[in-house]
C-alpha cells in the first residue's frame, strides 16, 4: 500500500516544478498500478481483456480518496471531497506520470516472462512480487517480445522526438484521449493527433526493423 | 523541428482519398527526394503500422487501439468542464449526461437561434479513419429517418478533433427517469411503447436496427410524443464482441439474448429490448436484475423473468402475454415484424381504453347524449345470428363460454362479446349496436350488475338482460328483476339452463323487434328516441314527486317509444284540430289494433280541467310512472282502449293545469 497521505503533497509539489517530487510520486503510483492490474487480472479470471483507463481512473480515485480519509478531511461544502478537490492540473500530471508507469508495469511483465521463458525466472518471484507474476504468466510470449520491442523503439523515439514518444506513453500507456493527452503534456489536441499518427508510423518502421 | 512537419504532411496526405494521395505528395515536396521518400514510406507503412498497434492494444487488452475500445476521458470525471464553450455553431449550455456512448450536453445554436443537445462521440472514433467513416455512414442513416417517434437529428459535425451529433433537444423526462419513481400506469406505458415500437418499425422498415433500446434512451417530452434517442449509434458501438467489461451494465439489462451472445442480431433484437423496456416500467424493476454484467447476461441467456402477473396484479392478461412474446429467448418464437407487435399491443389498448371512455361515458352525461342523438341505434340486428354480450369480472368465464358454446359459435350461429365489468358492457354495447343479450354477473368491480341495468334501462335499446348471479344473490336477483332484467340463472352455471334462458330471450326480444317493425312509424319513433328519451327525464323526476310506496318504471326502452311515438301521434293529431279525449282514443285503437304482444300504451299524462272535464294536453306513454292522487272523478274525458284486460281508465288530477295520469289498460 501506497501513503495516500503523500501523494497529494507530492502532486502539488511537481506542479510547482518540483522535479524530485516526481521521481517520488512515480514508485507511488507504479505500486498501485500493479496491485489494481493484478486485481483486475484475478477478477475476471483469465478472461479476454483487461482495462487499463479503468486501472488509472481507479488507482487516482484510491490514492486521492485515500488522503481524505486520512485526516485532513475537508470543509464538506466544498467540491466534495478528496478527488475534487485536487486541482485540475494536479490531475492531469497524476495521468502523465501514471501513463509512464503503467509503461513500466507492462515492461516488468514482459522482462519477468521473459526471464521465465529463459527458464531463469521462477526463484526471482518473491511473495511480494507474486501479483506481477501471475500477470505476467497471462501475458504471452509473443506479447511479451512486443512490448520489449515497442520500449526499444520508444526509446529511440524518444531521442528524435521527445513530445511523440511521451505522446504515445499517455494514448498507449495510459489510456488517455487526445484531449487528456493534450492537457496533461500542455499541448493543442491537433498536434497530439497528428503525433500520435506518425508515432505510431515511425515505432512501427523501427520494430520491424528491429526484426 | 522536421518531425513537426513531418506529421502535418503526414496528416494532410492521410486525408486526401488514397488514389490521389502520390501526386499530391509529389506536389508537396517538389523536389525534396528525401522528404518524398519518407513521406511516401510512412503513408505506405500507415496501415500496417495502424493495424499493428490496434493488433497490440487489443492483445494487451489496452485502450490505445482507437475504434475498438470507448477511452473514457479522465476529462469525464469533471463533465462540466466543457460547459459554456463554443463547439461549432454550438453554446454549451448544460451537462446533461453521459453513457458509454459518450456524453450529452444542452447547447444553443447561435447561428439559428435554436436549442440542441450536443452528443459527443468517443474521441476515439474521430482517429481512425474507416471507423470513423463506418460511423458516419451509420449516423447519416440515422438522420434520414423521418418519423415522429424518432428524435430528429440535426447534423454530425466535427470541432477540435471532436466528433458530434447535433440532435433536437426535448424538454422532458427519460423513462429511465420515470421508472425511478415506481411503476408506471399501465395505460400511460402501453401507449409509450407503441409508440416506441411505430418508431423502431419505421427504423426497420429502412433496414436500421437501434441495438441499445433502453429506460435511457426513450425520452418523453412535455408534449407527450415519445421520441426514440441514440439511433443507430449503438450499432457502431457494439459491432465488437459484448461481454466487454467496459460496458454500461445499464445497457446489458436490455440486451437481447442473441445480442448478449455476440451473434448477429436483427430487427427482432429490438423487439426483445423493447418489450424488456415495457416490462421495466410496468413492473418497476428490470426483468433481468444483476450486479454484474455476467449475472445480467446469464439471466437474459437462461432465465425466466420473474411472472409479471405477480409484480403487477391485475396487469390485463393480454398484456402480459404481448411481453413474454417479446422476451422469448428465441428469436423465431417473438413477434416476427414490430407491426405484429404493434397490432397485439394496439388490440391491449383499445380494451384499455374501451374501460376509461366507458367510465368517462358514464360520468359525462351531455357526451352520452349527443353521443346518441348523433348515432341512432339500429333497432335490430341485420343477421340472424344471435349477439351474446358476457360480463363477468371472471376472465376466464370467456374461455369458457367459447367452450361451451364452441357449436353454436363454429355454426355462426352465435357471437360473443365479452366485457370485464359493467363500464367495459357499456361500451360494448357502443362499439356492437348488433348485441341483443346481455349475460351479466351481479357482483364485479366498478360497476356492478344493478347499476349495469340501470344503465341499460337509460340506453333507449332494446336488449333482454339475463341475470347470471350466485343463488344466495336472490335478494339482488330479485332487484335485479325491477329493473328490468328478463330472467336469471344461477350459479354455478347449469349451461343447458344458461342456453334456454338466452334462447328465450332472443325470442322475447326478436318478437319485440318484429313488432316494433310492424309498426310503419318506426323509422320516425327511432328518430324521436332521444327527444322522448329527454320529454321523460324531463316530466318525470320534476314534475312527480317521488312516493315512497309507489314502484317506479317508466325508464325502459318501450317506455321511451311508445312516448315518443304518443307524443308524436297527440301532436299531430291535435294539429289537425282533433281534441285530446278523441285524439288519445285513436292512439289507443291505432296501437292496440296492432296488437302488440308485450307492451302497450298504458299511460297517459295529460292536462285535464277539472271544471270542464276535458284534457287540455295530452301525452301518452306506457306502464304509468306512478300515481299521483287519486282525485274525485271531476272529469271524464272519453276515450277508449282495446287493451287485453279492458280495464276501465283511472284520471287522476285536482285543478286545471296539473297533470293528471290515467292507466288505459
Amino acid at each position: 500500500m501506497s501513503d495516500p497521505a503523500t501523494v497529494t503533497q507530492l502532486l502539488n509539489a511537481a506542479q510547482t516544478g518540483d522535479t524530485s517530487a516526481v521521481d517520488k510520486l512515480f514508485p507511488l503510483i507504479y505500486d498501485e498500478l500493479r496491485q489494481r492490474a493484478h486485481a483486475q487480472r484475478a477478477g475476471f479470471g483469465g478472461h479476454a481483456t483487461m482495462n487499463t483507463t479503468a486501472i488509472v481512473h481507479e488507482a487516482y480515485y484510491k490514492l486521492a480518496q485515500g488522503e481524505r480519509g486520512g485526516g485532513a478531511a475537508g470543509e464538506h461544502g466544498e467540491q466534495g471531497g478528496g478527488a475534487a478537490g485536487i486541482k485540475w492540473h494536479s490531475r492531469a500530471h497524476f495521468y502523465a506520470v501514471a501513463a509512464k508507469a503503467m509503461r513500466h508495469v507492462f515492461l516488468d511483465y514482459a522482462k519477468r516472462k521473459n526471464r521465465k521463458k529463459r527458464g531463469e525466472g521462477a526463484h526471482h518471484v518473491s511473495i511480494d512480487e507474486s501479483g506481477s507474476f501471475e500477470l505476467a504468466a497471462i501475458i504471452g510470449d509473443e506479447e511479451a517480445d512486443d512490448i520489449m520491442a515497442l520500449d526499444a523503439a520508444l526509446i529511440q523515439l524518444s531521442t528524435s522526438n521527445e513530445r511523440a514518444a511521451r505522446i504515445v506513453e499517455c494514448r498507449f500507456f495510459g489510456g488517455m484521449t487526445v484531449e487528456d493527452t493534450a492537457f496533461a503534456l500542455g499541448l493543442s489536441p491537433a498536434t497530439v493527433k497528428r503525433d500520435w499518427v506518425l508515432a505510431r508510423v515511425l515505432l512501427y518502421q523501427s520494430i520491424t526493423a528491429q526484426n | 523541428m522536421a518531425a513537426k512537419e513531418l506529421s502535418v504532411l503526414l496528416e494532410e496526405v492521410l486525408e486526401k482519398p488514397e488514389e490521389t494521395r502520390v501526386a499530391f505528395i509529389h506536389s508537396v515536396c517538389e523536389d525534396d527526394i528525401i522528404l518524398r521518400n519518407e513521406l511516401t514510406g510512412l503513408v505506405a507503412s500507415y496501415k500496417e503500422a495502424s493495424g499493428y498497434f490496434d493488433l497490440l492494444a487489443e492483445r494487451l487488452g489496452m485502450p490505445g487501439t482507437d475504434q475498438k475500445t470507448t477511452t473514457s476521458s479522465f476529462m469525464s470525471n469533471d463533465p462540466s468542464a466543457l460547459v459554456g464553450q463554443m463547439v461549432a455553431q454550438y453554446r454549451i449550455l448544460q451537462y446533461l449526461g453521459g453513457g458509454g456512448m459518450g456524453m450529452v450536453y444542452k447547447a444553443e445554436d447561435t447561428r439559428l437561434g435554436r436549442q440542441a443537445a450536443l452528443k459527443f462521440l468517443p474521441l476515439s472514433m474521430g482517429h481512425d479513419l474507416e471507423a470513423r467513416e463506418r460511423f458516419l455512414r451509420e449516423a447519416r442513416a440515422a438522420s434520414m429517418l423521418d418519423h415522429p417517434n424518432i428524435c430528429t437529428v440535426f447534423e454530425i459535425g466535427e470541432d477540435g478533433g471532436r466528433s458530434f451529433i447535433a440532435m433536437a433537444y426535448y424538454e422532458g423526462k427519460t423513462i429511465e427517469q420515470l421508472v425511478s419513481r415506481g411503476p408506471l400506469d399501465i395505460e400511460q406505458s402501453v401507449q409509450w411503447v407503441l409508440e416506441i415500437c411505430r418508431g423502431l418499425a419505421s427504423a426497420h422498415a429502412k433496414g436500421i436496427v437501434h441495438r441499445d433500446i433502453k429506460p435511457a434512451n426513450i425520452i418523453i417530452p412535455e408534449d407527450g410524443v415519445t421520441k426514440i434517442l441514440d439511433f443507430g449509434l449503438a450499432k457502431s458501438a457494439n459491432s465488437g464482441g459484448m461481454t466487454r467489461e467496459g460496458m454500461v451494465l445499464g445497457t446489458a439489462a436490455y440486451m437481447s439474448p442473441e445480442q448478449a451472445a455476440g451473434r448477429q442480431v436483427d430487427h427482432r433484437s429490438d423487439i426483445w429490448s423493447t418489450g424488456a423496456v415495457l416490462y421495466e416500467m410496468l413492473a418497476g424493476s428490470r426483468p433481468f436484475p444483476g450486479e454484474y454484467p455476467q449475472a445480467i447476461l446469464y439471466g437474459i441467456t437462461n432465465l425466466d423473468p420473474e411472472p409479471l402477473s405477480a409484480l403487477r396484479p391485475g396487469l390485463p392478461m393480454q398484456l402480459v402475454q404481448v411481453i413474454e412474446k417479446a422476451l422469448a429467448k428465441d428469436a423465431s418464437t417473438r413477434f416476427s415484424t414490430m407491426e405484429e407487435m404493434i397490432v397485439s399491443l394496439s388490440a391491449v389498448q383499445q380494451r384499455a381504453t374501451a374501460k376509461s371512455a366507458a367510465r368517462h361515458l358514464v360520468a359525462d352525461p351531455s357526451r352520452e347524449q349527443s353521443a346518441q342523438t348523433t348515432t341512432p341505434l339500429p333497432i335490430e340486428a341485420e343477421d340472424n345470428v344471435l349477439h351474446v354480450l358476457c360480463v363477468d369480472d371472471e376472465p376466464e368465464l370467456e374461455l369458457l363460454m367459447q367452450q361451451r358454446f364452441r357449436k353454436q359459435i363454429r355454426a355462426g350461429e352465435w357471437k360473443f362479446v365479452f366485457a370485464l365489468d359493467g363500464q367495459e358492457a357499456l361500451l360494448k354495447l357502443e362499439q356492437h349496436p348488433e348485441i341483443g343479450v346481455i349475460l351479466t354477473d351481479l357482483n364485479m368491480p366498478r360497476m356492478d350488475g344493478l347499476t349495469l341495468l340501470g344503465k341499460l334501462a337509460e340506453l333507449d335499446r332494446p336488449t333482454r338482460t339475463v341475470v347470471v348471479s350466485a343463488y344466495g344473490d336472490m335478494e339482488k336477483i330479485r332487484t335485479a328483476m325491477n329493473r328490468g332484467a328478463f330472467d336469471f340463472v344461477t350459479k354455478p352455471v347449469d349451461f343447458k339452463d344458461l342456453e334456454t334462458t338466452t334462447l328465450k330471450a332472443a325470442n322475447d326480444l326478436a318478437e319485440y323487434r318484429r313488432a316494433l317493425r310492424g309498426q310503419q312509424q318506426a323509422v320516425s319513433i327511432q328518430q324521436e328516441m332521444d327527444v322522448a328519451r329527454r320529454i321523460q327525464d324531463a316530466i318525470i323526476p320534476v314534475s312527480f314527486p317521488s312516493r315512497p310506496n309507489i314502484e317506479m318504471y317508466g325508464f325502459s326502452a318501450p317506455a321511451a317509444l311508445l312516448m315518443a311515438m304518443g307524443q308524436t301521434f297527440v301532436k299531430s293529431f291535435m294539429q289537425q284540430g282533433v281534441t285530446p279525449s278523441k285524439c288519445l282514443s285513436q292512439l289507443n285503437t291505432m296501437l292496440f289494433a296492432e296488437g302488440l304482444p308485450h307492451v302497450g300504451l298504458r299511460m297517459l299524462a295529460a292536462i285535464l280541467d277539472p271544471e270542464t272535464g276535458e284534457i287540455i294536453l295530452a301525452n301518452a306513454g306506457h306502464e304509468a310512472p306512478y300515481i299521483l292522487t287519486s282525485a274525485r272523478d271531476s272529469g271524464r274525458p272519453r276515450f277508449r282502449g282495446r287493451s287485453r284486460t279492458a280495464r276501465r281508465p283511472h284520471y287522476y288530477g285536482v285543478k286545471k293545469g296539473l297533470i293528471a295520469l290515467g292507466s288505459v289498460d
